[in-house]
């Protein structure tokens, strides 16, 4: 007889490939994907509610450098940032790398900073990051 | 338990410390690993793998260099089912480098089982020969009359029964016998089983300890700025850098300038305040300047091939049609998650190196040549090494934490950030291979021609790969381009970059000829069979064995069911087979790799469990690099420097993986590195299956065209 | 230098040191805690995540002037005696390879999964896409991880 050894799991959901163009765009349901990646790659040094690290890292919390350019921020999250910035007066000088992120994901993740701890912005779409990412 | 309160001689103490770095004890046990503390006379200690104590503990010794391959529990394994012990009841300990007591300390080549199987089961049956010989003798009993029974020696006639420990000391004085039986494989109880890794406890709690966690009594820690390739040092100011709070020294070594602190963030604070003017050393390459390198290297014939096997150029002179085509490999830097570290403390008259190294005989000896010490004087330990493939069979580090050790008279640990760890490295060779196929008239394949060219490699290919021995007219001209660069091998070197090539070739005959890829390679493994060009360096039945078994497991035959696409890949190395089929399938233009089933033959399998996580991570770190992995030099310094720029393969990108390992009762074999060759070959062609494109290069460029 | 109260797994310690130091290395030369690892400096990899105040962070990007305020726990910390439902998985889908990420991706799923009982699996991607592991451990991962979240919800 032959004795084999399997290891099997379940076929993954490619759900994170799903196509947004065709469906109006749903600001709540991007935002609370967002969150979740905020977690994961921008609150150790942005924080949990968004107030940054006093003269280290930036706020996000009602940043006006933040709310002005919606383009400068999917390109710092995609190349990074670095030099020196003034966010509500106050100047800082860390670098940022850049985040390796779909376009679903960096809009997703815009919608949930530009619309958390009394920020409130434009929706930022996939569509708005290829084009930037270009 | 009884435990003894024993004068701690040097000796026990050296003991001691090589368990707080690497002593675990398996399972649940309470069982604390006090053979360490006891006098060598009481102590059973036949050879350099078993040690057992009057009261009953029983260590283990797993003396390879453990980075994530497992040999910590299967080598242990191998002992335990010759010495006929309880599995969950034994202490598991990491040897030191002992040339005397071990043959092959080594993590490389995925070699530790398959060189060290008889050896190691050797030494298990020894220690039982020689424990039922000391209860024979204590009971006054004929040995032939005992047999063991997991830790203990049991008399048939009079039902007496004793623990190993309790001959322990008997055992001791008994003389060491020349030829020992082994079991019969039926009667395995251990061997074939599933075990769990035996850390998986220190490392879920943080309590395993890599050589970035060696912490000593006055030990320094230390970062050193080094020239990037092609650079030397002119001149150096430390005036900052010895301002900095917790720096203790500044000193130069060779091009390069270490600085020594109490803690990593001020030897890391102190370094970024050097001053410092590097000059030129000489011409440096760029990643363009190898490709034209090389490029110009692969239109040539050497004039001594690797293999040749009838007559290439008639075939190709008299061929109907002739494909060609070029892969390129770029270079690739290992980047294991524990950076580059040793431990160093070097006396006037002798030397304690520890640390992450997969070859401890090699830190040793080039050691004892840059610090003009004989080997006698020198120490190496290993510590859990958090990744190796292949990086850290170099000695550059060790020697280099031993050189500062020396200069700075201080215990230290020098400590490489990602950044000199991606930067300083040692690279997989950047390649190329342009192969050549002719097909006759009737359309068969009848010649075979490769040449292939890569950067410090010695050997850029792999000549009696499949399906050399199955074409008649067969080639393989290998050249080297050489460079200041340095290379090292790169887990499967040259295997993991070939197998893509060999395999997506041999897909795109198959196509030309209209055969499905993997009748088509059945086919070429009959015509090895039945008329074999030359040697053939396989064993057909295997291979045959493993591609039949992937394309069952893979469902092979049908395209395109629910947009999913299959592919096919299959390779031999390290003694062991491999197939593999992987599915793939083109969501909003992007590739998606949902599965990847594979077969694999690697004779007995000792641990089931480790032996999947082996493939399963070949299979992954395959697929990583085939997408991802691109290191780019300019002007001789690498343009990635951390995970930023450096992509490594992330969980949404890991596809679900099957793996079957087929029966055998064969000599083990390698399974560190098998499982990575064949995965870019069988990614590649089920993305031409589904698109029609062909991939040559890696990272693949996966960019669809919408609509295609 | 300068002194920081820090509050880590349950104990408070004070500790001097510079005020820019990462959190990172005052837990692992300062305290003594090895197991969280150095991976990358830059908070990309993952190795070094602790919880600040039960949110998964990275200690290799996060000062130990910021980290003041918070409850800092370790992977030395996160159970007693390694008996949190992630770490039985961990060590029940035998996940651990070289092993040298595994604390950084334990700490992360416990943080996620606190947050989030039931994860789907796309939601477990998401969460433990900003680690990595070099020897390829993923598959397991994401077995763990359901594994954990099946167990923790029949506590």
């Amino acid at each position: 007889m032959k004795k084999i050894f399997v290891v099997l799991s379940l076929i993954a959901t490619g759900s994170m490939f799903l196509s947004f163009q065709q469906k109006p765009f749903d600001l709540k349901a991007s935002m609370k994907r967002g969150e979740e990646l905020y977690i994961s790659y921008c609150l150790s040094c942005h924080m949990d509610q968004g107030q940054g690290i006093e003269n280290i890292y930036p706020p996000l919390a009602k940043a006006d450098y933040l709310m002005a350019d919606k383009n400068r921020s999917i390109d710092q999250i995609l190349r990074g940032a670095k030099g020196e910035m003034t966010v509500n007066g106050k100047k800082y000088d860390m670098e940022m790398p850049g985040f390796d992120l779909t376009d679903e994901e960096v809009s997703d993740l815009l919608n949930y900073i530009r619309n958390s701890w009394g920020n409130k912005g434009a929706a930022v779409t996939p569509a708005d990051v290829k084009s930037v990412r270009k | 338990m009884k435990t003894k309160a024993i004068t701690l001689s040097r000796r026990s103490f050296l003991k001691v410390s090589s368990l707080a770095g690497g002593g675990i004890v398996l399972g649940f046990s309470t069982v604390k690993a006090a053979s360490s503390i006891l006098d060598d006379a009481e102590l059973f200690e036949p050879n350099g793998f078993i040690k057992i104590t009057p009261d009953g503990i029983i260590t283990i010794m797993a003396p390879n260099p453990e980075l994530g391959q497992g040999v910590k529990t299967s080598l242990p394994m191998i002992v335990a089912e010759e010495l006929d012990v309880d599995w969950s009841k034994i202490v598991i300990e990491q040897a030191p480098l002992n040339t005397e007591k071990f043959e092959r300390q080594v993590a490389g080549g995925s070699g530790s089982v398959r060189s060290s199987w008889d050896s190691f089961r050797k030494a298990g049956a020894t220690a039982r020969k020689m424990l039922i010989e000391a209860a024979a003798k204590k009971w006054n009993v004929n040995t032939a009359e005992c047999t063991t029974d997991k830790g203990f020696v049991v008399h048939k006639g009079s039902n007496k029964k004793g623990s190993y420990g309790e001959f322990a000391s008997l055992a001791s004085t008994m003389e060491i016998p020349k030829e020992v039986k082994l079991k019969d494989p039926s009667e395995y109880t251990i061997i074939g089983t599933r075990q769990r890794n035996v850390e998986n406890k220190s490392i879920i709690t943080g309590k395993a300890k890599y050589g970035f966690d060696t912490r000593r009594e006055g030990m320094l820690f230390a970062m050193i700025a080094r020239p990037s390739f092609g650079k030397k040092l002119k001149l150096f100011d430390d005036t900052a850098t010895r301002a900095v709070t917790g720096v203790k020294n500044v000193v130069q070594h060779e091009n390069s300038v270490a600085v020594l602190a109490t803690s990593t963030w001020a030897a890391k604070k102190g370094r970024d305040a050097l001053k410092l003017v590097w000059e030129d050393d000489g011409p440096l390459e760029s990643t363009p300047d190898y490709m034209e390198a090389l490029n110009k290297l692969i239109q040539q014939k050497s004039d001594a091939p690797k293999r040749n096997d009838g007559d290439v150029d008639q075939a190709f002179a008299g061929a109907a049609k002739i494909l060609e085509t070029t892969f390129e490999a770029p270079f690739l830097p290992h980047a294991p998650m524990e950076p580059m570290n040793f431990f160093a403390d070097v006396r006037e008259d002798k030397a304690d190196l520890y640390g992450p190294t997969q070859t401890p005989a090699r830190t040793r000896t080039d050691a004892a040549k840059a610090l003009g010490l004989p080997e006698s004087k020198i120490t190496v330990g290993m510590s859990r090494q958090g990744g190796g493939f292949g990086r850290r069979l170099q000695s550059d580090y060790s020697v280099e934490a031993a050189m500062i050790s020396k200069l700075a008279k201080s215990p230290v640990l020098v400590v490489w950030t990602r950044e000199d760890d991606m930067q300083g490295g040692i690279y997989r060779p950047a390649g190329m291979y342009n192969y050549r196929a002719a097909i006759n008239a009737n359309k068969e394949l009848i010649g075979w021609h490769l040449r292939a060219a890569a950067v410090n490699s010695g050997n850029a290919s792999r000549e009696n790969s499949f399906p050399a021995g199955a074409v008649s007219n067969f080639r393989v001209d290998s050249h080297n381009h050489i460079s200041k660069i340095t290379v090292g091998a790169w887990r499967a070197p040259n295997h993991n970059f070939i197998a893509f090539t060999e395999e997506s070739f041999i897909d795109e005959i198959a196509h030309e000829l209209g055969k499905d890829p993997v009748a088509f390679r059945l086919e070429l493994l009959d015509r090895a069979k039945n008329s074999p060009s030359g040697s053939v360096a396989y064993d057909i039945e295997k291979y045959r064995g493993v591609v039949k078994l992937a394309a069952e497991m893979g469902n092979w035959g049908k395209q395109g069911v629910n947009g999913i696409y299959k592919g096919f890949g299959a390779h031999f190395s390290f003694g062991t087979y491999v197939a593999q089929v992987a599915d793939v399938s083109i969501v909003d233009n992007k590739v998606k790799v949902h599965k990847v089933y594979c077969a694999v033959d690697c004779g007995r399998v000792i641990n089931p469990l480790g032996a999947e996580q082996q493939i399963e991570g070949g299979i992954i770190d395959g697929l990583g690099h085939a997408l991802y992995g691109e290191l780019t030099l300019t002007k001789g310094v690498a343009d990635q420097k951390n995970f930023n720029s450096y992509k490594l393969i992330r969980i949404p990108d890991a596809p679900d993986i099957e793996v079957k390992f087929v029966n055998s009762d064969a000599h083990p074999q390698g399974l560190g590195e098998p499982g990575l060759p064949p995965t870019g070959a069988a990614v590649a062609n089920a993305i031409f299956a589904a698109t029609g494109k062909r991939l040559k290069k890696q990272p693949f460029d996966l960019r669809i065209e919408p609509g295609s | 230098m300068a002194t920081f109260k820090l509050n880590v797994n349950n104990k408070t310690h004070t500790v001097d040191v510079d005020p820019d130091t990462p959190l990172l290395w005052v837990l692992r030369d300062t305290l003594g805690l090895t197991g969280t690892k150095y991976g990358c400096g830059i908070a990309q990899c993952g190795a070094c995540t602790v919880h600040l105040n039960g949110n998964a962070i990275r200690s290799c990007s996060l000062p130990v002037s910021a980290a003041t305020s918070g409850k800092i726990t370790t992977i030395e910390g996160l159970s007693e005696n390694g008996t949190h439902p992630v770490q039985l998985a961990w060590d029940e889908e035998d996940v651990p390879q070289c092993g040298y990420c595994q604390a950084g991706q334990i700490m992360t799923a416990a943080a996620f999964l606190s947050r989030k009982p039931n994860p789907t699996d796309a939601e477990i991607e998401t969460a433990m896409a900003s680690h990595i592991c070099r020897c390829g451990t993923y598959t397991r991962i994401k077995k763990a991880i359901r594994l954990a979240a099946e167990k923790g919800g029949k506590k």
